[in-house]
């Protein structure tokens, strides 16, 4: 951790433990209460096989390891303060401390770190080659390689983050709230980088790389009650920088992956040649938001809630910008004691910048060469998006409680991946369900949800490649056609999300008495595609589960649980359809 | 259980249900309501805390009674007047919030915790689903925020699908203390927590912002959802991943340039290249299916470096 990031940890923490000092000088006769306790434990984790996967986030260390915790509560008077501390291993420390003073101030400044363990990639898969003939039993043509330059490496950064959340009620005003919220995050250790650095025989490097990334957040805003309409407002600014070093990478000369000739022709297929050059490069960015929230009661049982948000993010490095503003609304109302209805509403509007692309022509100064394939990149999240649900409940006893739910979301992008599609996604949604409650022991709860999605997101680049050459247009002096030519003749729409998705959810509860209770439930989903005109999707989930909660007295807990889930995608997998 | 599961039919489940249903409603019912008599006058918590002493005992500490030191009436603030109750001893003659609780009346919690935090608590998903406030919170208990259990074993007594997830071999550190869920759902408000329009992009680039863009070359994914690939509470597939590579790629991206064909078996060198030497098998297809699609598109979230080809317009996302 760099010594500047360190000051200024210790510079948040001191100015947020300050507000705490004042609660602690009471008069004798307020009422006082303290509660602390202290943990001493260890633990002992061994991972045989597979360690860095399952213990991902927490290493295991083949040892012993000393824990301690501390937790302190007190108050006196109106005045409280608590404190939570773990320390679980040196890279894993958590700290919370909050306090109140009075109804006027109140803070909390809480720290955590840990240490995220990165499963090396070996690239063994890598080792493979290509036949040259149908029998493919002749060695030859192109191959896969690769070049491990850690192999025996331990990738992984510790994270370090710190919050702090103030509330001040400004005396004199009745109501007046101002808030102040700060977060840090730092991340900083080694990672793999894995990158193609020899175009003729598809040679991978993997590289180590340090990690180093500061994000700051600082928030400000206030609210208040004028008269019957409640405000608030917050601002947000948030940067984020990568302070390592630019990982580089030197790429050779392009040649034919075959034979290792035509160098010419190569190199000026590719946009560097020969070089070393930048790769895993992080942009430096930042974001400011601000949001706008009005409540205010309508009539006896009514009440909306509206807000309204701004936001800008920023990529400084290469300069684009993202712009939001949206607005939203809400309206609640009990038309009676035993109906409900809940109505929601929503417009954003995304825009993104466009970028424009220089690349160097194609094959310059070689027959058939020459082409330019600049190109102007447009953002698909530039789109308007719009929201509408309503929600009626209705529950004339005690005992029941129905509900039904339907809403509407319409995607529209300004640049769709997928070209031929419509630009837009509709998605409808309903939901219905109930609730029963004989007594006081038993409760049981169902629901069923269906949503219908007309033109789910797509990628661009599709299925199958039309016998098409004969519409293709050779280039110019050029008697070939090239790869990305035949990009256009590709057809078929593929997608992993689902254009009718059906969900059942039931619950089954049973308390014979305040010291136990028992529970069973099932949920299931099935999600289908069969919109697209080359293969369908489907996507099945359904977990019971089972589990019982028996509480002999106030200071014993014993609680028990089975849950099975079984998921199920069924999808096309096509390799290989077109080689290089 | 598994060859059970690998034959269940959704039709017949969803019969199952219904009939579940069914058998529920004609069980008998009687409900309990407690409810102070007109006639009843408060006694006082010293009176109350006679019975009643180790639920007592445990709200001296507890946020309400604090907040009502010196009021000799703590307990029928809540309750209601105590008097009937106390002479017969009758649990139906005093007020017990959690069993009054409707979603479309008034409820005792709420005449208090109203506004700010709870502004659009009425209709929000966990209003309509609980029980009332007791589902999730003791309220005479002396815990901090008075929950019932923490979490994140609280929330796992409803969401079991979610206590399922956080237990697979990929998984945001839940059950290790380290994320709480807390930290990205809201579960008084409802409100979005982070600024509404990008909002399901947001929730994720508050803490994994060095994603967060715009980069000059862009996967469109990344913009649309990141569900799209990532289930946040846990997979089984590597960092958080719906599916494994390269079967995730492949959902959008089945027609790719591939060293895939059945090959040749043995050792082999690079015919331009003789100091590479690797080891082929005639395994070429499955080996395609070991292929790791991010072992070349690296930035696979967005890069602001062109990949290697011109006539890719380089947006292959490799370096």
């Amino acid at each position: 951790m760099k010594r500047p990031f360190i000051k200024f940890l210790v510079v948040i923490t001191a100015i947020s433990v300050l507000p705490f000092f004042p609660s602690l000088g009471f008069s004798e006769e307020e009422p006082t209460s303290s509660v602390w306790s202290l943990w001493l434990g260890g633990h002992y984790t061994g991972y045989e096989d597979f360690y860095k996967k399952v213990g991902e986030f927490d290493r295991g260390e083949k040892e012993a390891m000393p824990e301690v915790s501390l937790s302190y509560s007190g108050y006196k008077g109106d005045q409280s303060w608590d404190f939570f501390g773990h320390y679980y291993d040196p890279k894993r420390i958590f700290f919370d401390l909050s306090g109140r003073s009075k109804d006027i101030l109140s803070g909390k400044v809480s720290y955590r770190s840990s240490y995220r363990q990165r499963a090396t990639d070996l690239l063994e898969n890598l080792m493979a080659r290509e036949a040259t003939n149908q029998a493919a039993d002749t060695a030859g043509g192109k191959m896969f390689t690769y070049e491990h330059e850690n192999p025996d490496a331990d990738f992984g950064y510790t994270r370090h983050e710190l919050k702090t959340d103030f509330k001040v009620k400004v005396p004199g005003s009745a109501n007046l709230i101002l808030k102040a919220f700060h977060r840090s995050i730092l991340e900083k250790g080694d990672d793999q980088k894995v990158v193609s650095m020899h175009c003729s025989s598809c040679h991978m490097v993997s590289k180590c790389a340090e990690v180093d990334r500061r994000t700051h957040t600082v928030s400000a805003g206030a609210e208040a009650d004028v008269g019957p309409v409640f405000f608030s407002y917050m601002g947000s600014y948030r940067t984020f920088k990568s302070e390592a070093p630019t990982s580089v990478a030197f790429y050779d000369t392009a040649e034919h992956p075959v034979k290792g000739t035509m160098r010419d022709e190569f190199g000026t297929r590719t946009v560097f040649n020969g070089e070393e050059v930048p790769f895993g490069q992080i942009p430096e960015t930042e974001k400011m938001a601000h949001t706008l929230k009005i409540k205010t009661d309508i009539g006896k049982n009514g009440n909306i809630l509206g807000s309204f948000s701004n936001s800008q993010a920023k990529n400084k490095s290469a300069g684009l910008k993202i712009k939001s503003n949206s607005g939203s609304l809400k309206y609640v109302v009990s038309p009676s004691q035993k109906t409900k209805i809940v109505a929601l509403a929503s417009l954003a509007l995304i825009e993104s910048d466009e970028a424009q692309i220089d690349l160097p022509l194609w094959r310059d100064g070689l027959t058939g060469g020459g082409q330019d394939f600049d190109w102007t990149r447009y953002s698909n999240l530039t789109r308007t998006v719009a929201k509408g649900s309503a929600k009626f409940i209705y529950q004339p006893n005690r005992k029941y409680r129905v509900f039904l739910s339907a809403g509407y979301e319409g995607t529209e992008r300004d640049d769709y991946p997928y070209f031929e599609a419509k630009e837009k996604t509709t998605k409808l949604k309903a939901s219905v369900g109930g609730r029963y409650r004989p007594n006081s022991k038993f409760l049981g709860r169902v629901k069923y949800s269906f949503q219908s999605t007309d033109d789910p997101f797509s990628p661009y680049e599709q299925m199958f490649e039309k016998a098409g050459k004969g519409v293709l247009e050779k280039l110019p002096d050029n008697g070939t056609y090239y790869y990305f030519q035949r990009d256009d003749l590709r057809y078929g729409s593929v997608t992993n999300q689902p254009s009718s998705l059906h969900g059942v959810e039931l619950n089954l509860n049973f308390r014979p008495n305040y010291k136990a209770s028992l529970s069973a439930g099932l949920k299931a989903s099935r999600g289908t595609n069969n919109d697209t005109d080359s293969l369908d999707f489907e996507r099945t989930q359904l977990q019971p589960q089972v589990s019982v909660n028996l509480a002999p007295t106030l200071k014993w807990n014993l609680f028990g649980s089975l849950a099975y889930m079984y998921g199920k995608s069924n999808g096309l997998a096509a390799v290989a359809m077109m080689d290089g | 259980m598994l060859k059970f599961l690998k034959r269940f039919s959704f039709k017949g489940s969803v019969g199952a249900i219904l009939g579940c249903i069914l058998s529920l409603l004609f069980l008998s019912s009687v409900y309990v309501s407690g409810e102070s008599p007109p006639d009843a006058v408060q006694v006082g918590d010293e009176l109350c805390s006679a019975c009643h002493d180790e639920v007592n005992q445990q709200f001296q500490k507890n946020i309400h009674a604090r907040l009502a030191v010196g009021d000799e009436n703590t307990c029928e603030a809540c309750h209601g007047p105590g008097s009937k109750h106390a002479e017969e001893g009758n649990p139906a003659l005093i007020y017990n919030a959690p069993r009054d609780y409707t979603s479309t009346g008034k409820n005792l919690c709420t005449t208090c915790h109203q506004g700010r935090a709870f502004n659009s608590w009425h209709g929000l998903t966990h209003f309509e689903a609980v029980e009332g406030c007791s589902d999730c919170h003791k309220i005479h208990s002396e815990e901090k925020h008075l929950l019932a259990k923490q979490e994140p074993q609280l929330c796992f007594d409803c969401h079991t699908l979610k206590k399922s997830q956080a237990r697979m071999p990929s998984h945001h550190p839940i059950m290790e203390g380290l994320v709480s869920c807390l930290d990205c759902h809201s579960v008084h408000s409802g409100d979005v927590k982070y600024t509404v329009g990008d909002e399901s992009r947001e929730l994720c680039l508050s803490c994994h912002t060095s994603l967060q863009g715009p980069f000059i070359f862009e996967h469109e994914p990344v913009n649309e959802d990141c569900g799209i690939c990532h289930e946040p509470h846990g997979t089984i597939a590597d960092k958080l991943l719906i599916q494994n590579e390269p079967f995730l790629c492949l959902s959008c991206h089945p027609m790719h340039f591939h060293v895939t064909l059945v090959g040749y078996e043995g050792e082999f060198s690079a015919p331009m290249h003789p100091e590479r030497t690797g080891l082929s098998t005639r395994d070429g297809m499955k080996q395609a299916m070991l292929t790791k699609c991010t072992q070349c598109h690296s930035e696979v979230h967005g890069s602001d470096l062109p990949s290697q080809s011109i006539s890719g317009a380089g947006k292959a996302l490799t370096r």
